[in-house]
């Protein structure tokens, strides 16, 4: 059942996402052409101040217009984008739960707990496809920026771009060292994706069972009253970190930070860094996801 | 005597505020029968088929459906047709099908594809694009077209018109399974009479008269709907 839940699921946004994400990496593209117009405004500018301005001052100014426009506008596509997906998938859970597509969700022979699990596994999915496309969006921007000075030395030179010995004495054990620590980064947004989505289907669903009416205030209501929470609690353990730095820093001066100087433990330290937060992110998502089971498991509220 | 497709004992349930509409409800649905559950608003009777359908939890009391107890396991042999539509806006009737016979085993896409043509509904027509009363039909198709043991229908015939609710009707006698049975919610009791074998007058969140149809109209020389007019007069003027 648990395979059939997730290919609705999956299904229901499918189209939308799939528009949204070829829109994406279309504007990308074109503003990573756009973008490349700053690097070579540059030299156009470069050469003006040489000879004296003419008409290649105004193609010069215009093509850093659209260079900072095409900026301006990836960056923007990027957060509508991945705010939009988000957006789309929580309405998506709301109303196929709570509104009144639920009687048909939780008249189907299938467990809540499953109803729940491929929810957030077609979510999660969703998210990270979405975190992808915008990657691949911001490299566009980036590779619009930097071609035009790994094709042309001269502009490299005015940007102060060096692409000479950029790997230079990177060894093999620095190498498998930051792939270790790529794949560590990799888990952690996963895992980040996953409490985040957890903590808004934890609100969604709290508001929509605890409200009979305006439900949708009710989600703005419960949104702010955790999020003033979490921000009493972040400040609060921002403050026991801070006394507890000035602490180490008073009893032991800096010797603890060398620590991190030394190249092997400066690695293992950045991976225990990382391996903490992996553990803080996955705790808080699984204590939502018990939350918001429970709640279903209680009450549904349905009008 | 065969086992009791669906068994109510005791069952209560209250809303908040202290407001009780099921008070120790005792309920019992034999295979092969077509029952009325009639009763004036907020009675309890669309709560009673949610509790049913597992749509809410009980406070107290129990529900066995075809010898087991409640859960999501039992709602395999439950057809449930609510008051609302359910459908999502942009799926058409079509993905409907494929949905339901995804889900349901004992979903005939088949007799959902004729009945479809019978009412003249075109399967790859979007929902949005359906009048509230045309929803409602394709509701209804899907949830006889399953070969359930209990179908639950919510006002099946509320939102149609009167030439439609024949068809409904009939639908519904000549689609169930005869080991099957259907409890009918409705305030157009004149309309369903015909259709049903039992009835129950639920009142103050009880079943106040339970009865065979044809033998209680013999008995009061009255119709189940002069019936109700008469037995709800008396209890509001109580």
């Amino acid at each position: 059942m648990f395979k059939k839940c997730l290919k609705y699921d999956l299904a229901a946004t499918r189209k939308i996402w799939l528009i949204a994400a070829a829109v994406m990496l279309l504007l990308a593209i074109v503003g990573g052409i756009g973008i490349s117009g700053i690097p070579i405004a540059s030299l156009l500018m470069e050469s003006q101040a040489a000879s004296g301005p003419d008409m290649g001052l105004f193609a010069a100014v215009a093509l850093m217009f659209v260079g900072v426009i095409s900026y301006i506008a990836i960056i923007y596509a990027v957060a509508i984008f991945t705010g939009g997906v988000n957006i789309l998938l929580y309405v998506r859970y709301y109303r196929h739960f709570f509104s009144d597509q639920g009687y048909l969700t939780f008249t189907l022979p299938v467990k809540r707990s499953t109803l729940f699990w491929s929810k957030t596994v077609s979510g999660l999915i969703y998210m990270l496809a979405t975190l992808t496309v915008s990657f691949v969006s911001i490299l566009c921007a980036g590779l619009g920026f930097v071609t035009p000075a790994l094709l042309s030395p001269q502009i490299a030179e005015i940007m102060g771009m060096s692409f000479q010995g950029l790997f230079a004495g990177l060894s093999l054990l620095d190498a498998l060292y930051g792939l270790v620590l790529l794949v560590l980064f990799l888990v952690l947004v996963v895992v980040i994706e996953f409490a985040s989505l957890m903590l808004q289907y934890l609100i969604i669903t709290l508001a929509a069972t605890l409200f009979r009416s305006r439900k949708a205030l009710g989600v703005i209501g419960v949104y702010a009253g955790i999020g003033a929470a979490s921000m009493i609690l972040y400040f609060v353990t921002y403050f026991i970190w801070a006394i507890y730095l000035v602490l180490t820093i008073a009893m032991l001066g800096m010797g603890l930070f060398a620590l991190f100087a030394v190249p092997v433990l400066g690695w293992l330290g950045i991976y225990l860094l990382i391996l903490v937060l992996i553990a803080a992110a996955l705790t808080a998502g699984t204590v939502f996801a018990n939350c918001t089971m429970q709640r279903l498991e209680r009450k549904l509220n349905l009008s | 005597m065969s086992q009791p497709i669906l068994i109510c004992e005791k069952l209560s349930k209250s809303y908040k505020k202290g407001v009780v509409v099921l008070d120790e409800l005792d309920f019992c649905v034999e295979p092969g029968k077509i029952v009325g559950l009639l009763g004036p608003n907020g009675c309890g009777k669309s709560t009673l088929l949610k509790l049913i359908s597992g749509l809410l939890t009980p406070d107290s009391g129990s529900i066995t459906v075809c010898g087991q107890e409640r859960s999501e396991q039992t709602n395999a042999h439950i057809s449930f047709l609510p008051e609302r539509p359910y459908f999502s806006s942009g799926m058409t009737v079509n993905a409907m099908l494929d949905y339901f016979e995804d889900f349901y085993e004992d979903f005939d896409r088949s007799l959902a594809t004729v009945m479809l043509k019978d009412l003249e509904i075109d399967p790859a027509a979007r929902m949005r694009t359906l009048s509230k009363g045309t929803k409602e039909k394709v509701q209804l198709i899907l949830v006889m077209a399953r070969r359930a043991k209990l179908y639950l229908l919510d006002e099946p015939i509320g939102g149609v018109d009167p030439a439609a609710r024949d068809y409904i009707l009939k639908t519904i006698i000549g689609n169930y399974n005869p080991e099957a049975s259907v409890i009918i919610t409705t305030h157009l009791i004149a309309d369903v009479e015909s259709v049903l074998d039992d009835f129950a007058f639920v009142d103050k969140g009880k079943i106040a008269m339970y009865g065979n149809a044809d033998q209680t109209r013999e008995q009061h020389g009255t119709s189940l709907d002069e019936l109700f007019r008469e037995v709800f007069r008396c209890s509001r003027n109580a």
